[in-house]
């Protein structure tokens, strides 16, 4: 059996595994302060529309099996494109990645160890998931794969607890702000689903690509259904993120999950679930990029590469003066960066590609 | 193995320990902070208005018996310590300075406002503690028709020994009988931010046969506690 081919199962729990990692932090409040009550129906929108992505994204690979965005791209603009797209790529998941290390590592630091510096609890991450990547190739995805129930679990659990404290009549009025806040500007939430970068790296690296559809299409529900419960949960608890909490909005509904006297304070349950993913999220991410270097370099191995990468995402965790420039990043400017690059700039290479393929097939046949 | 493998691998483990102590070292002093013997547990917040400042804070806390005096008794003593600040964070800074500890108030059950300074408006101390990650947005919320502090003070259990006990146990009468809500601070903020909910929280006071001068309507004839009355 190949030992560097991915099974379906941990194959979406890589994209899944990044639409947690951002959902543990500020996006189901992004997504409550754009939509506002709205917010549960807009992600039903907004999921219809990024399965008709995921589709696309299949459909326009059908025609390159077993390439990546990267092999798509040496075919549609040469060396030249292939070196773009593979350093826009390398720099998306080093610095996405990075700077939400650094809210992570804070928002740890204000809670659990606030005589530390910051510095620490990130270097803390960092020693992980370098130590993860000079594991073998399938080591981290299989961990990844082996840690998801349990974060999937934990949010049902969180839902589940927290019932007592929902008013279900917060979700009300159904259209938020209006039907052109919630159907067109909400089109913005399509960002949630970042983990869909993911997608444009798997066709080489899975044991049955033939399941590269099902991929696409369950990545994307799974992942639906746990922003649905997690959206659901703060929506329902608290009157929107606007005015308190500067810190995880998850971590907020976790500290209300009380039974009786004796089973109370599970948030710092919930936080070990979540540093676990985080883990492994910077496991993928920096083994996606390394991978992408690896690629546009033409270098054979890739273990010499781990401590470079490891070394230059720790100098961007600490690039952010404070913690109100990184939460900038995360809010503003990684939505942008997700519309564009991810869903626009990488989704019109494919389609190019696929429109030039045809017109190579059409001059063969003539 | 030859030299240069061994070599090698010495110098893998010295930075394999060099890094453990590193870490080690960084960590101790968020330990040492948080460590029991370091820290002075808030059970219940009183705030009142100040004569000097904005604001006097009252600070009640629990004096555990140390586990030298045995397990048998479970009795505990409350110290009860104010301070006059323009702030409740200004408060907890000066009192951290006063105790030489560090206060903690993810135990504080009960935040008390006296009634003159709840009519001035509350909002801006609600804000401040539930932005405090320490403070449990479970923790009661009670609008004492006294002071803040005199209600700390006066209010201690009969047939419990904790006060933190009794503090976590008494709004949950509630669920028995119809003359106690259980108003916590997190749905007290909820209903703040919320254009459509309002507050509430529970109406304390004392009655005392010392002290007269408080009255509450619809009082209980039974108490579990000595002298107040919700």
């Amino acid at each position: 059996m190949n030992q560097t081919k991915l099974s379906s199962l941990e194959a979406i729990s890589l994209v899944l595994t990044i639409t947690i990692a951002h959902t543990v932090l500020s996006l189901p409040r992004i997504l409550l302060n754009s939509t506002k009550s709205a917010t549960l129906l807009n992600l039903l929108y907004v999921t219809g529309i990024v399965i008709l992505l995921a589709w696309l994204i299949y459909y326009c690979f059908k025609k390159f099996p077993g390439q990546d965005i990267l092999d798509v791209s040496h075919f549609l603009g040469g060396n030249i494109l292939k070196n773009i797209v593979g350093s826009l790529f390398i720099l998306y998941f080093v610095v996405s990645s990075s700077i939400l290390l650094r809210n992570f590592s804070q928002s740890i630091q204000v809670i659990y160890f606030p005589m530390t510096n910051v510095t620490f609890v990130i270097l803390f991450f960092i020693i992980a998931m370098t130590i993860v990547n000079y594991l073998s190739f399938h080591a981290s995805f299989k961990a990844t794969s082996f840690i998801m129930p349990f974060a999937i679990i934990s949010v049902l659990f969180l839902f589940l607890a927290n019932i007592d404290n929902f008013s279900f009549s917060r979700m009300f009025p159904l259209l938020g702000d209006g039907i052109i806040d919630t159907f067109i500007t909400g089109i913005g939430n399509v960002s949630a689903f970042c983990g869909i970068s993911v997608l444009y790296f798997l066709p080489p690296l899975l044991k049955k690509p033939e399941n590269y559809k099902k991929i696409c299409i369950a990545s994307i529900i799974i992942s639906a259904i746990y922003l649905f419960l997690c959206v659901a949960t703060l929506l329902f608890m608290f009157e929107f993120f606007i005015s308190n909490d500067e810190l995880m909005p998850l971590y907020s509904a976790t500290r209300y999950i009380e039974f009786g006297s004796f089973v109370q304070r599970l948030e710092s349950v919930f936080l070990l679930v979540w540093m676990i993913v985080f883990v492994c999220y910077l496991g993928i991410t920096s083994k996606i990029s390394i991978l992408c270097f690896k690629k546009i370099t033409k270098i054979k191995y890739h273990k010499p590469l781990v401590l470079p990468f490891s070394l230059f995402m720790f100098a961007i965790t600490l690039l952010p003066k404070n913690y109100a420039e990184s939460i900038f990043f995360e809010n503003t400017i990684f939505r942008y960066c997700v519309w564009f690059f991810i869903f626009a700039f990488c989704i019109g290479i494919l389609l190019i590609a696929n429109w030039k393929m045809r017109t190579n097939k059409k001059e063969e046949i003539s | 193995m030859n030299i240069p493998q061994i070599l090698k691998k010495i110098v893998i483990y010295i930075f394999i320990l060099f890094m453990i102590i590193l870490l080690i070292a960084s960590f101790s002093s968020s330990y040492a902070s948080l460590n029991i013997d370091n820290l002075a547990f808030v059970v219940a917040l009183g705030i009142d208005t100040g004569q000097t400042h904005q604001l006097k804070v009252t600070f009640q806390f629990t004096n555990l018996p140390s586990s030298m005096e045995g397990s048998s008794s479970k009795e505990s003593q409350t110290v009860n310590n104010t301070v006059e600040a323009p702030s409740i964070n200004t408060a907890i800074q000066l009192m951290n300075a006063y105790l030489g500890k560090k206060l903690n108030l993810s135990h504080c059950k009960l935040i008390i406002f006296s009634e003159e300074i709840a009519s001035q408006g509350v909002s801006e101390y609600i804000y401040t503690l539930m932005n405090d990650s320490q403070v449990r947005p479970s923790s009661n919320i009670i609008v004492s028709k006294c002071d803040a502090k005199t209600y700390i003070e006066e209010s201690f259990p009969s047939l419990e020994e904790l006060s933190s006990q009794y503090y976590e146990i008494f709004a949950q009468s509630d669920q028995y009988t119809g003359l106690v809500v259980n108003s916590t601070i997190g749905d007290f903020f909820n209903g703040l931010i919320c254009d459509e909910c309002s507050s509430y929280a529970i109406l304390g006071g004392l009655n005392s046969s010392q002290d007269a001068d408080f009255t509450i309507e619809g009082k209980r004839d039974s108490e579990n506690i000595r002298f107040s009355r919700f």
